[in-house]
């Protein structure tokens, strides 16, 4: 079993304060226990609930910027309710980069692939990018199964790096931000229609108005962005053989 | 009269308490994704007519999980099965018997990573088996067993991996005390 990010372990803060109890008044020990209890209840509530036997399955392939099977990268299932989560999908790419993950359903979380992407206890593969897929909706998995087809990688010394200026021509700000292409540690909306939802998460704060990405060499690479009225837009950028520092006007 | 009697209490075995040896067979996610670490069981007659018993029983068993691509990045899956059964004990030879079984139980499978619980599947189970005893001394005999299970345990998911999940083929060996 591959590392977990965080689970709750009660049972042992439990025993803890049971046994510091032996040498307290019978007050204290009353206030310590009913204060354990609630903290048990509190955390057992915390954890994330199954559902068995339902399972999906999440499969796909990855390959290099030129189509060929990368083997042996590692692929997770992340789920988080906001109180706990885990790594529930674990599997490493065959030699043909394909990817299989099968795991019990989680009920009310928000759902993430992470593929070469590190997390406590990963094992990933630093010759090449990684990325997240974000915002996979239970919804939007049809018969138990999403395929997530092929996904591109690219070798970390195929790379450059880029700089995004952002200019203020307008009176609104930026308060969502992300290249798509070919982008280290890249974040990308498993539904391109949700782009334009905006969390907390994504509220852009940048004072120098600047961005740092590394990204890979000789691509047409696509900046899409949310302003503070909502509106998406979105800018091409051309990736050359050399560092890039691009002014995004806004 | 007396030696009907003496051969009524011959042949009645009232508790049976065992040790299993799990093992998953086929092609399923016991079998293909978990590895069979140890269980144990008991059961009580509740009543007897010669050889024919009538028996409830409970076993338990524990797999690692070996291949967490088919069975989620978890750590073991727990086996419980509470059956009702009959069970026909046939003499071979002085001091030991052959008994077969028929059992027919809920089963359920539970997945947990040490604190952290993964839900569980529930459904029918169905167990032919026999086993071999050997009387040590008065009631108290030996056996040793095998045991094939057919589970079917409640499945959501795409068609391709249902039988995967929802058919379990099960050969244990079991082996331990009964009086």
């Amino acid at each position: 079993m591959y590392s977990k990010i965080i689970y709750y372990n009660s049972l042992s803060n439990l025993l803890s304060v049971l046994v510091s109890c032996l040498y307290q008044p019978i007050t204290t020990i009353m206030y310590k226990i009913t204060l354990c209890l609630l903290m048990a209840s509190l955390f057992s509530g915390c954890g994330i609930d199954y559902e068995g036997s339902t399972k999906y399955i999440f499969k796909g392939q990855i390959t290099d910027r030129n189509g060929q099977p990368i083997p042996d990268i590692e692929v997770a299932t992340f789920v988080d309710n906001g109180h706990a989560s885990d790594i529930i999908g674990y599997d490493r790419t065959d030699g043909n980069g394909n990817y299989l993950m099968i795991f019990p359903k989680a009920r009310n979380v928000e759902t993430s692939l992470y593929i070469n992407h590190e997390f406590y206890g990963s094992n990933t593969n630093s010759n090449y990018s990684g990325m997240e897929v974000v915002g996979i909706e239970q919804e939007s998995i049809e018969n138990y199964t999403i395929n997530f087809s092929i996904t591109k990688l690219f070798r970390n010394d195929d790379a450059v790096n880029l700089r995004i200026n952002l200019v203020s021509i307008s009176n609104r700000s930026i308060i969502k931000i992300r290249p798509l292409g070919l982008v280290q540690y890249s974040e990308i909306e498993y539904d391109p229609d949700f782009f334009g939802t905006v969390d907390n998460e994504d509220q852009y704060f940048d004072p120098d108005n600047r961005l740092y990405y590394v990204v890979a060499k000789n691509q047409d690479l696509v900046i899409k962005y949310v302003l503070q009225d909502n509106t998406v837009h979105d800018v091409h950028v051309p990736v050359g053989a050399e560092d890039l520092t691009y002014n995004l006007e806004y | 009269m007396a030696q009907d009697t003496v051969q009524k209490k011959t042949n009645t075995e009232y508790f049976r308490l065992y040790y299993v040896f799990p093992n998953g067979i086929g092609n399923n996610v016991l079998a293909k994704a978990n590895n069979g670490v140890a269980g144990i069981g008991l059961s009580v007659t509740l009543y007897s007519i010669n050889r024919l018993h009538f028996a409830i029983g409970y076993e338990f068993s524990q797999y690692n999980v070996t291949n967490a691509s088919l069975a989620g990045n978890i750590k073991n899956t727990y086996i419980n099965n509470f059956y009702f059964g009959a069970l026909y004990k046939i003499p071979i030879v002085n001091r030991v018997d052959l008994t077969t079984k028929l059992t027919v139980g809920a089963f359920t499978v539970n997945q947990k990573s040490d604190g952290a619980k993964y839900g569980k599947q529930q459904g029918p189970a169905f167990t032919p088996g026999f086993d071999v005893d050997f009387k040590i001394t008065g009631h108290l005999r030996i056996f040793a067993g095998l045991d094939y299970c057919l589970a079917l345990p409640a499945t959501h998911t795409a068609s391709e991996y249902k039988s995967f999940f929802g058919t379990l083929h099960q050969l244990n060996i079991t082996t331990g005390i009964k009086f």
